[in-house]
């Protein structure tokens, strides 16, 4: 299973520029369709490109063998508005145990040491494979 | 409130909608909320969402998003939302705060 090939994932045409241990690059090629207010990427696509990032994290590195994790619950953290430029995204493995995992991701533009927004995305196990439904 | 859009697809899997989709829109109508309760436009940015995930949507489900701002300060807005499929299963809470351009 690979997220970034995702309807979504193309449609913001993210690409994977590295994967290391424990850690997954994305870059997404500015394009208009990222555009909230104007001049500015809209707030969701960020969130939705970091997501993405936690996501591949977990699924090449921590449950590899177990697609059925599912993200519970995530944080985002804007911190500057993000400019009509391309966008790079690095989610890291924070903690890796036997049910959950953590992961932290940092988006970036043309300085890494602004970071545009970092999230937070907890993961849990799913014994089954699949997500429950919502009862 | 969101229409299901095949490039929408792919949270856990493609038969599933995008977190992604989702965040955008409460994140949209978190805002609007904002609007709604001043009664005007005040230009304002995400300082911080929080989303917690209730339940997959599956794709081909239209998305229903609801946010109220319940409170508001000088400089920040205090923001709470649920996202429900048109089935009216819950999918997703959000909690955010705003802040106001300084004008």
């Amino acid at each position: 299973m690979n997220m970034l090939n995702s309807p979504y994932a193309r449609s913001l045409r993210v690409v994977v520029s590295a994967i290391s241990e424990g850690r997954v690059s994305l870059r997404v090629p500015f394009g208009h369709h990222l555009l909230g207010r104007p001049g500015f990427l809209h707030g969701g696509a960020i969130a939705g490109v970091l997501t993405l990032a936690c996501d591949h994290a977990v699924t090449v590195s921590v449950f590899p063998s177990n697609p059925g994790c599912h993200r519970f619950t995530y944080t985002v953290q804007f911190l500057h508005g993000a400019r009509e430029q391309d966008l790079y995204a690095a989610a890291t493995i924070i903690h890796s145990g036997a049910n959950s995992a953590t992961i932290n991701a940092v988006a970036w533009q043309d300085r890494k040491d602004m970071p545009i927004a970092i999230a937070t995305c907890k993961y849990l196990r799913s014994s089954t494979g699949a997500r429950e439904s919502g009862e | 409130m969101a229409p299901f859009q095949a490039h929408l697809a792919g949270g856990q899997d493609e038969r599933t909608l995008a977190d992604g989709a989702i965040v955008t829109l409460l994140d949209m109508a978190g805002t609007l909320s904002i609007f709604a309760k001043l009664g005007r436009f005040r230009p304002h940015a995400t300082v911080e969402l929080r989303i917690d995930s209730l339940a997959v949507a599956p794709a081909g489900s239209g998305i229903l998003a609801r946010a109220e701002c319940y409170h508001i300060a000088s400089r920040i807005a205090f923001v709470r939302g649920v996202a429900r499929t048109e089935e009216n299963l819950e999918i997703a809470r959000l909690a955010a705060t705003y802040m106001f351009a300084t004008q």
